[in-house]
C-alpha cells in the first residue's frame, strides 16, 4: 500500500445522519445519498477533516478495531477506501 | 460517530482515569469489530440512467421520469469524425478545418499536420489544459492513451463537431464549449470535474459518459 493521499470529492461536502452505529451521508457534489457501516463512516470523517494519506487512515483504523492476523488494518482501509472511491465520494489527490 | 480528533480528545479527557481509556478504546473496538466486511451498504443515486437526457443539466437534474432520446438526434463518435474518409463525420458541414494529413498508413490518414483549427480558440474551446495546448481539433481526436486522460478531449471535440454538423443534437456549440470551460477551471480532464449550477458535479469520467450517451454508437 503505497502512501497516497485522499480527499472527499468535491467541494460542497457531505450531510451526516447517525444512527448510533450506522451512518448514512448525503453526498452534495453528486446528489447521492450512501448508508456506511461504522468503520466507513470512521474514514469518511476524517477525511471530511482534511485530506489524509493511507498511514494516517490506517492508524486511525488500528485504533478503531481488534488486531484480526486475517484481517489486517491496511487491508480493511484498502477495502474501504476503494469502496468509497468506486462510489466517487472520495478521490486520490493527485502528486 | 467521532472523528480522529474526537478520538484524541476523547483520550485526554479520561487521563484521570486510565481504566476507563481502556474500557472505552476497547469497548469500541468491540463494537467495530467484523465492520467493514461491506463499507457501503446501501447507495441511492439520484442521477437519471445515463443517456436519458440531451444536455448535460438535464443529464445532472435527476429527472428519472424523462427517459429516451425522443428530442434530440444522436451525434458521430471521435472515431467517425477522426476518419472522414470513411463517410461519417463530415467536416464541411461544421466551421472547422481538419487539417492536412501528415502521415498515410494502410490507404488512411493517421496523423494529421498542425494546420487545421487550433482546439484553443475564440470558435472553439477556452482554457488552459496542457494536454491540448497547441494542437489542432483533428490532433486530439487522434490522442490515445495519457494523452488524453478519459478521452476527455477526443468526446468534447466530436460534441462541438455534433453540435454545429447534426441537426437537433441535444446541445448547442455554446452549450459543449461551456462544459469543456468548466471542466478545464475545475482541473481539467487529469482528474478535474465539471460543477453544475446545482452544485452538482460529474467527474470528468462521467462527463465522457453523458458525451457518449448523446452518440448513436452508444444508443
Amino acid at each position: 500500500m503505497s502512501d497516497r493521499r485522499w480527499q472527499v470529492c468535491g467541494r460542497a461536502g457531505l450531510a451526516w445522519v447517525d444512527w448510533g452505529g450506522e451512518v448514512a451521508i448525503y453526498h452534495r457534489g453528486s446528489g447521492d445519498t450512501h448508508l456506511l457501516d461504522p468503520l466507513a463512516a470512521e474514514l469518511l470523517r476524517a477525511l471530511e477533516s482534511g485530506p489524509r494519506s493511507d498511514a494516517d487512515l490506517v492508524s486511525l483504523l488500528s485504533e478503531l478495531v481488534s488486531p484480526e492476523p486475517e484481517r489486517p488494518p491496511q487491508a480493511l482501509a484498502e477495502t474501504i477506501l476503494g469502496e468509497l472511491k468506486r462510489l466517487n465520494i472520495i478521490e486520490l489527490i493527485e502528486s | 460517530m467521532a472523528t480522529e480528533k474526537d478520538i484524541e480528545n476523547k483520550e485526554n479527557q479520561i487521563v484521570e482515569s486510565d481504566s476507563g481509556v481502556v474500557a472505552g478504546i476497547e469497548s469500541r473496538r468491540r463494537l467495530l469489530k467484523g465492520a467493514a466486511l461491506t463499507p457501503v451498504l446501501l447507495s441511492l443515486t439520484s442521477r437519471p440512467v445515463l443517456g436519458a437526457e440531451c444536455t448535460i443539466s438535464g443529464f445532472m437534474s435527476g429527472n428519472v421520469s424523462d427517459h429516451g432520446h425522443d428530442d434530440c438526434a444522436c451525434g458521430f463518435t471521435p472515431g467517425a469524425w477522426k476518419t472522414p474518409y470513411v463517410g461519417d463525420g463530415n467536416w464541411n458541414h461544421t466551421p472547422f478545418d481538419p487539417g492536412t494529413c501528415k502521415n498515410q498508413g494502410q490507404g488512411q490518414c493517421n496523423n494529421y499536420n498542425g494546420d487545421g483549427t487550433p482546439f484553443f480558440g475564440p470558435s472553439t474551446f477556452s482554457g488552459s489544459d496542457p494536454h491540448y495546448a497547441g494542437k489542432t481539433l483533428m490532433q486530439v481526436l487522434w490522442l490515445s492513451g495519457n494523452q488524453d486522460p478519459h478521452q476527455f478531449g477526443a468526446h468534447i471535440v466530436a460534441a462541438l463537431l455534433n453540435a454545429y454538423a447534426i441537426p437537433g443534437y441535444g446541445m448547442s456549440p455554446a452549450d459543449v464549449q461551456a462544459i469543456y470551460a468548466n471542466v478545464d477551471a475545475n482541473g481539467g480532464a487529469a482528474g478535474g470535474y465539471y460543477m453544475g449550477n446545482n452544485g452538482k458535479m460529474l467527474t470528468v469520467e462521467q462527463v465522457v459518459a453523458f458525451i457518449q450517451s448523446t452518440l448513436c454508437a452508444y444508443q
